[in-house]
């Protein structure tokens, strides 16, 4: 059937005025926003078993179920550090909303300065928000005790601190999965993949845990407590002045540190630290007592924000060695006395030797890769003991 | 196994004040003689069959993954392998709950490792393989190494002169971000002088030791070094027996200047390292004739983390062949021993295993790629081609850069061999 061609204009008119009251009445579409995972192997996904791999596809799901129209695309690259990062960013820019920008990883096993990744991850956001990118910074996953360099995570809780501090000098946004993985879950240890002879991939159900930890960056769900920048003196220092100062920067990218509820605890006993700065970031210092610090300076941090209800964080922050320090065999914890603790220690491990899976050699006393009675007899020698 | 030890707790007690105290353990670390074994895998690159498994001596079996870093040496027919030993202590808790072993002590270690393969033809023929499974066999025995007090250690570099092991340079400080520059030379008698400081420990990192011992005896030593604003190469050399001040090599543009490599030529040495420049990471040259340093140059294209890989007179005229990542791409760079880029060639990247240049001659070029689970160990051969990027100018003589002087008139060492 064909229509005359006045019948053709009123039809077209009729479709006219249907198409706009359709776009008056209809709910307004909700734009779509691309976000641009960039990273390496961990964004990349790694360690993860089958499709969809890493936490992007996760991340997308997750923002759509909370209201966000997001698209997120995988930009990561297994083994990249900042340094190639930084020369492959430009390129990928293009339509982009958001930049989730996590990288640093490959930088502590190339001997690259936390410095020098700070340096980069900022050239790579401020090119992002040259071209109208917004960035969100992540801080790196940390690493299981079984890795072959910085096992203790004392270089990645230190890039960690960097890139919060980065975050909080040019305004960003922040995930931080460094402190999630590291303090924030129990069950952390189930989440990593442990197939390989790396130590610091997720599995499936990790990268999924990744995933909320963007999201709630993304969507404002305040989740994570006050965390640490600098910590001077800085974990596991050895040598440490008697009369150092310990200075430790907080930070709270969520609703801010609540700073009455907030405090450091040195050696058991709560100390009078000196504080400054803002919601977002605080400094506290703590002089040495007279005569300055003893042995082994532990110190724990009980923090609170003020989201409700509050994100806590209580435990220990950092452990340093003061100058002229000698430990006692059998001072397996390391706290300056032989006691207890140290037999509780021995026991759970006794009888154990390398190659089992409970062997640790730290309570091997005399090294002969047994812990046996001889470990008990060196300890015994020396209970009670102490070297403060 | 608790009643054994409570009744041995019972029994112990009362003998504590009488008891023997025991030298501290120590703990053999295996990362030094990995380094080796894929040092050594490398260097046997054109023969190697697509699954060779290494097995250490310690009866541990190995499959080499992608070479790094790390500090291996060849001397003579075997490789000196350095590495650090800990000795763990405490426990800690870590990522949900796993427990932490803190380095309480460490110590440099050496090895020395030799390769010899076993391999058998019929046995590859029989499992259908293409290549047949020669099995690698290696030998790994302990040499004394420099002692050292501090409680942290890392990149040991060992020395050769004539072949032989003739020093040792590594870092050491009470914590990663306090690490000091060191040095102890060995004598011919196998003794090691006294460690000597280089760089005392600056404010910030001292990372990515470089050493090399150049032909008119000195020893040059080159790193990265946080100056409180951002990374910069330091450099020092030894000669008479005392080491110059620690100096910039390149000029301070605020900027990082990272992961510095060394190496011997006649007449001087070449360094190369990653540094930032306008919006990203371009590799930079700069040679050693003795007495100052040239003008560095920028190498073609995108790059981090360079690598001496052949040396004297691999290809038609070079010296050396350098190798970085350049974009999406391995770039391999030949120059001359005066720092002259002469030629380049390049191979698209796969993946992120790094290759090793395992042969160079004038048509090109060979790359050797070191087996990972995804991919089989094999061989690239490149050509050559022209230098067409302006911001390499071949030109003939070495513009000696007034600030980058050695200053013999200001010794920082403590002492000699």
């Amino acid at each position: 059937m064909s229509l005359r061609p006045l019948h053709r204009l009123a039809a077209a008119k009729l479709l006219l005025v249907a198409l706009l009251l359709t776009a008056a009445f209809a709910p307004a579409a909700t734009a779509q926003t691309v976000y641009l995972a960039f990273g390496d192997s961990i964004t990349f996904g790694v360690g993860a078993e089958g499709p969809p791999n890493g936490y992007p596809a996760e991340l997308e799901d997750l923002l759509n179920q909370r209201g966000v129209t997001a698209e997120v695309v995988n930009a990561g690259l297994p083994g990249e550090t900042t340094i190639d990062g930084r020369n492959r960013l430009g390129g990928l820019l293009g339509g982009v909303d958001v930049l989730l920008l996590m990288e640093g990883t490959n930088d502590i096993n190339s001997d690259i300065s936390p410095e020098t990744t700070a340096f980069n991850l900022d050239a790579m956001a401020d090119s992002a928000e040259a071209q109208g990118v917004e960035v969100v910074h992540a801080t790196i996953i940390p690493r299981l005790p079984t890795a072959g360099k910085d096992s203790r995570n004392v270089i990645g809780g230190q890039l960690s601190g960097a890139i919060r501090e980065l975050a909080y000098q040019e305004g960003r946004n922040l995930a931080d999965p460094f402190y999630v993985f590291f303090r924030g879950l129990d069950d952390a240890f189930d989440l990593y993949y442990v197939g390989g002879d790396d130590k610091f991939h997720l599995n499936a159900a990790g990268y999924d845990q990744l995933a909320e930890v963007f999201a709630d960056a993304i969507t404002g769900d305040d989740e994570v407590p006050p965390v640490t920048g600098l910590v001077d003196p800085f974990e596991d220092q050895q040598n440490t002045s008697p009369n150092a100062q310990i200075q430790i920067d907080l930070y709270d990218f969520g609703s801010g540190i609540d700073l009455d509820a907030t405090q450091l605890i040195v050696d058991g006993e709560p100390a009078n630290a000196t504080t400054g700065g803002d919601s977002r970031r605080q400094t506290l210092r703590v002089n040495p007592p007279a005569g300055g610090w003893e042995c082994v300076v532990i110190v724990d941090l009980e923090a609170r924000d003020t989201a409700i209800p509050a994100n806590t964080r209580d435990g220990q922050l950092v452990q340093f060695v003061i100058q002229g320090t000698r430990f006692i065999q059998g001072d397996i914890t390391r706290d300056c006395r032989v006691n207890g603790n140290d037999l509780l220690d021995l026991a759970r491990l006794f009888g154990s030797q390398r190659g089992d899976g409970r062997y640790r050699g730290f309570a091997d006393i005399n090294g002969d890769d047994s812990i046996d009675g001889t470990d008990l007899a060196i300890l015994s020698s020396n209970f009670g003991q102490s070297s403060k | 196994m608790l009643v054994a030890f409570t009744l041995l707790l019972a029994a112990l007690l009362p003998l504590a004040a009488e008891a023997e105290i025991l030298a501290l353990p120590t703990r053999t670390g295996d990362a030094a003689r990995l380094a080796a074994l894929g040092q050594g895998l490398q260097q046997l690159g054109e023969d190697l069959p697509a699954a060779a498994e290494l097995e250490l001596s310690t009866a541990v079996p190995l499959t080499a993954s992608a070479a790094g870093r790390e500090t291996a040496a060849k001397a003579g027919d075997a490789w000196l392998a350095a590495g650090v030993e800990t000795v763990s202590l405490t426990a800690e808790r870590g990522p949900g709950g796993a427990l932490y072993e803190p380095v309480a002590a460490q110590r440099l270690a050496l090895y020395e490792v030799r390769f010899e393969e076993a391999g058998s033809e019929a046995a590859g023929e029989a499992s259908g393989k293409q290549q047949a499974d020669t099995a690698i066999t290696s030998s790994v025995h302990s040499i004394a190494a420099p002692a050292v007090t501090a409680p942290l250690l890392r990149s040991p570099r060992p020395l050769l002169r004539d072949g032989a092991l003739g020093g040792m340079a590594w870092l050491e400080g009470d914590g990663v971000r306090s690490l000091a520059v060191r040095y102890a030379g060995r004598g011919g008698d196998d003794s090691w002088g006294e460690a000597e400081t280089v760089a005392a420990q600056g404010p910030g990192s001292q990372l990515a030791l470089a050493a090399a011992h150049l032909d008119d005896g000195s020893t040059l030593l080159a790193w990265s070094r946080f100056d409180g604003q951002d990374d910069e190469i330091y450099w020092s050399l030894r000669r008479d027996g005392a080491w110059s001040e620690p100096r910039s090599l390149a000029t301070d543009d605020a900027t990082p200047d990272v992961t510095p490599v060394l190496l011997a030529v006649p007449g001087g040495a070449l360094a190369a390292w990653a540094g930032y420049e306008g919006d990203g990471y371009r590799v930079f040259l700069a040679r050693w004739d003795g007495e100052a340093w040239g003008e560095p140059r920028v190498l073609p294209g995108p790059g981090s983390f360079p690598s001496f890989e052949a040396v004297a007179g691999g290809g038609p005229a070079g010296a050396a062949t350098l190798l970085y990542r350049s974009g999406d791409a391995w770039r391999v760079v030949e120059v001359d021993a005066a720092g002259h880029p002469l030629s380049q060639a390049r191979q698209r990247a796969a993946g992120q295993a790094r290759p090793r240049v395992v042969a160079v001659d004038g048509g090109g070029p060979t790359l050797g790629w070191p087996h990972d689970p995804n991919r089989s160990l094999g061989r690239s051969m490149l050509r050559w081609e022209g230098l067409p990027d302006p911001e390499v100018t071949p030109d003939s003589e070495v513009t000696p850069n007034p600030e980058m002087t050695l200053d013999s008139g200001n010794a920082a060492g403590e002492g000699t061999p």
